[in-house]
This record gives C-alpha cells, structure tokens and sequence, in this order.
C-alpha cells in the first residue's frame, strides 16, 4: 500500500522538475508532438497537464527477429534532443539492447515488471516472431519468442509493434520465410495493438505516438492499425516532386536529364503513390531529407509484404507491381480479422512469390537514354 | 549543365496565405477581447512556403517584447506590432524550427510560471534559508 501512494506521488510533472527538466520544456515538447501529430496547437497544453500529472509509465520492450535498427532510430540522435525526452516519461523495464542487466536478472528484471504493472504496461515489440517448428529458430533465455509474446501480451494495457518486421512479419517473412516469421498481430489478438511500420520507422512518429498513448490513449488508426496523423497520406501526396508527376516530367533512368533536374520518379520504381508515411513532411537524420529527395524512389517500407512487391525499379504501372496485392487487397486484409485475414494474407503472398523477380542491373540501367 | 539551371528552386512568391490569415487573426482578437478566449495558430500545419511567412511577418510587424527561453535548444517568443499577437518559434538543439506558433493571448502559455515549480522553487527556498540558520 505504502509503495503504491509512493507512486503515485511521483508525477512526472514533480520528478521531473527536481531532474531539471522544465515544465516550459513539456510544454515546448507537447507542442512539437501537437504540431507533428497535426492536433489542434491548444491540446499542446492539455497534453503536457496531463503528462505532468501521469506517473511513468512501465514499458516492456521484447525485440524478436530484428536487426536492431528501429532501436537504432529512436535512440540515436546527435544530441540530446527533445524527441529523446520521451526515455524521461517511460519507465523502459525491459530492452535487451538497451539494459545494463543481463543474463537471469535481466529476464527478472522483466517477470518483475509484469507482476508490478499487471493490466497496464505498454508493451513495445520490434521483429517478426518465428512461429514454424515451434518457434526454436529465435529464443531469449531458452524461451521461444512466440512463448516470450504471448506470456507478455497477456497482461499488457496495450502493444505497440514497433517497424515493418513486428506490424507485418517484414523481412523475416518475405519469400520464402524459412523461418515461419509472422507479425505481432498474427498472434495477440485480443489487445489493442498500434502498428509503427518503416524500416525503420521515424523516430518523432515513435516518440508522438507514445506520448499520445501516454496523455490521450490510443490514436486514430487506419486499417494497417498506423496512427493515421503520420500515416493518413501517401508518400506521393506530399512529395515536393509532385508537380512534376502531374505535368508529366519523369526522370527515366538515375543520370538521365530528368533525374539530374529533380522529375518525379514514379517510372524508375517510385513506390510513393501507395505507401503511407510521413517521410516526405517530417523526413529524415534531424530533417535534412528523405530517399526521393536524395534521387532514389521511396521502396514502400512501411507498407505490408514490401519485400516480395516486385523490383524496386519497376515502375507501378507497368504491371510488375502487384496493384491489387498492394491496394485493395492489402486494405481488405487490414479491415478484415481472423481466418478471412489469414486467407487473404496467403492469397497476397502467393501472388507476390508468382510476381518475384531478383533486381537485376538491366533493371537500374534498362531505361537510361 | 549548372546548378542553377536546375528548375528545383526555393524561389517563391507568397500566395496569398498571409493577408487570409490576418482576416482570421481580427476575428481571434475580438474573441480575447470580448469573450476572454485565447487561441493558438500552428504554423507549420498550414501549406505556406517561406515568401508567405515573411509576408506574415511583415504584416504583424514587432512589438515591445521579445524573451528567449533556453530549455533543450532555444525558444523566442516576440509580441507582434498588433498586442495580444505573439510569434513563438521552438528550436530544437541544432537550430532546426521545431515548431511555429501564432498565439492570441494576454501572455503566451510557454512564459507563465506553472505552479508546479513555484512549489518547488518555495521548497528549495525554504530549505537553503534553513541551511543559512545552521552555518548561522
């Protein structure tokens, strides 16, 4: 009882004032996230009054069959940034990349986390979860990640599934996934799950959506489950180089006239006409830019089964792309649950292993003049 | 070929953005000064290019006050030539805008002490005037 009234007592607001952390630098980090979030400017200070009087929140991050490349986006930044505050608002009781226990008193440090924070922790996993065999092809301590998910999830509040491999299987799955990989989704079916999707995915929509849990729950989702103020617009909607689609000025190839003047590169393989992020708004390595504004077509890595599309450098329309795989019934998969998404996952697949085809050099160079 | 003949160009004229939003800017001052309601524009939220944010600029014009606030990068919060309209710009530690604001209120929120550090400003008081008495 005691140790309870003691956290509560400790409100983010009051621990943080003694660390030095202002309320007017909540209140400037609120308004970034607001801003990028695309929320009214006034919910800025409802947020940071309701992150002042939250505790910390315990999460529980599980990586599975990933590269370490989402936490490699959220954590590193240059500098201490701002974006970076969001590790004072989180209580993270378990990382194995990121802890400095390891062995059993890591695997405690998360039994103990589970049994304190039972029903409200957020659960955070990047990488896909090996389910054939039994799931022996990744395991932590001896236990199997479908074992480790499924124990976790159990008592989570929520799961975010943090990067393509977590919200859709990813590159462990893509063809022929000798592993068995699936996403997150594939298995926990009974908790709110949000997708962050990007390989990696963007450190500020990482930091946005968990301080959105953190103050207003669970953000609006699209039918992937992707927060919809960072993944409600194609990549095409917002590219800068859009007037140049729609007066019909297309780079052909990589050094062609066109490339060199900046046209659109929707026909060497742009996939940003169906993809959904927010690379083209909020870009890249502290802003400085994004693939399209560094001459190469977005590979549409934030959307499901991205991998097994077809080439990189085909463009969309001349069929190599599966359109129907990518769009509709893409969407279909999302909105529908269960056997009917299992069938239409199949489905898609099959047909993107049918339409795989190795990049080949003639493929980067076929259409040069 | 040169770089300048590159047609990608930060070259831009304003679009009109600006004198729209000083039309709705009239109407938020009339809502402070007859209902007492604050409100707050974002402006990076709004598709101006920098000619539109300069004219803006140029339209409201500078005002008495200016104040800087040093927490992780800086911020600078401006009252405009019109009183009640203020321009807030949070940088982040490389100087990068992190976001633009337009605030029509008496005193921007971000300047307002929160009574949450008032508190503990009086407990750090107290206690450094309670360790004067002892060395006293």
């Amino acid at each position: 009882m005691t140790e309870e009234r003691v956290d509560k007592a400790e409100t983010l607001g009051g621990s943080l004032i003694s660390n030095g952390v202002s309320r007017r630098t909540f209140l400037k980090f609120c308004s970034t996230v607001a801003s990028a979030m695309a929320l009214p400017p006034a919910a800025a200070k409802a947020m940071a009054e309701k992150l002042s009087q939250a505790t910390r929140q315990s999460v529980i991050w599980l990586s599975f069959q990933e590269c370490t490349g989402c936490t490699e986006s959220i954590t590193r930044s240059h500098k201490p940034t701002l974006e970076s505050l969001i590790f004072d608002f989180i209580s993270l009781d378990y990382h194995h990349t990121l802890q400095a226990a390891s062995g059993d008193a890591a695997e405690h440090a998360r039994e103990e986390a589970q049994k304190k924070h039972k029903g409200k922790y957020i659960l955070i996993v990047d990488g896909a979860i090996p389910v054939k065999d039994g799931g022996v092809y990744s395991t932590i301590a001896g236990i199997t990640n479908l074992q480790m998910l499924q124990d976790v999830a159990k008592d989570a509040m929520a799961i975010v599934s943090v990067g393509t491999c977590a919200a859709y299987g990813g590159l462990p799955k893509a063809n022929p996934n000798p592993t068995g990989a699936v996403a997150v989704s594939d298995i926990v079916k009974d908790k709110p799950i949000i997708n962050i999707p990007g390989c990696p995915p963007i450190p500020v929509v990482m930091t946005g959506v968990l301080a959105h849990v953190l103050t207003f729950g669970i953000p609006e989702l699209d039918s992937h489950g992707r927060p919809m103020a960072f993944f409600g617009d194609s990549i095409h909607d917002r590219c800068y180089r859009r007037p140049f689609y729609d007066k019909g000025q297309f780079a052909k190839g990589f050094d062609d006239e066109g490339a060199r003047k900046g046209w659109c590169l929707f026909e060497v393989g742009c996939k940003g006409p169906t993809t959904h992020n927010a690379c083209a708004t909020v870009k890249w390595n502290n802003g400085t830019s994004f693939p399209i504004q560094s001459g190469h077509g977005c590979i549409g890595c934030s959307e499901p089964d991205f991998w097994d599309a077809g080439s990189f450098y085909k463009p969309l329309s001349t069929g190599s792309m599966n359109m129907e795989g990518w769009a509709t019934g893409a969407l279909a998969a999302g909105a529908a649950v269960g056997v009917a998404s299992g069938l239409l996952n199949s489905n898609t697949k099959s047909k993107a292993e049918a339409k795989h085809e190795p990049v080949t050099l003639e493929d980067m160079g076929a259409k040069n003049e | 070929m040169n770089l300048i003949d590159i047609p990608v160009k930060a070259m831009e004229t304003p679009t009109g953005m600006a004198s729209a939003l000083l039309a709705e800017l009239n109407d938020h001052l009339h809502n402070l000064l007859k209902k007492g309601e604050t409100h707050v524009i974002d402006l990076l939220s709004l598709p101006l290019n920098e000619a539109d944010i300069n004219e803006l600029a140029d339209l409201l014009g500078v005002g008495e006050v200016k104040a800087t606030i040093k927490s992780i990068g800086s911020s600078s919060i401006r009252e405009t030539a019109y009183s009640g309209i203020w321009w807030i710009t949070h940088y982040g530690d490389d100087e990068k805008v992190l976001s633009e604001l337009i605030e029509v209120t008496q005193v921007p929120e971000i300047l307002v002490t929160h009574m949450d550090e008032v508190r503990h400003s009086a407990q750090v008081m107290a206690s450094s005037l309670a360790g004067q008495e002892k060395v006293i």
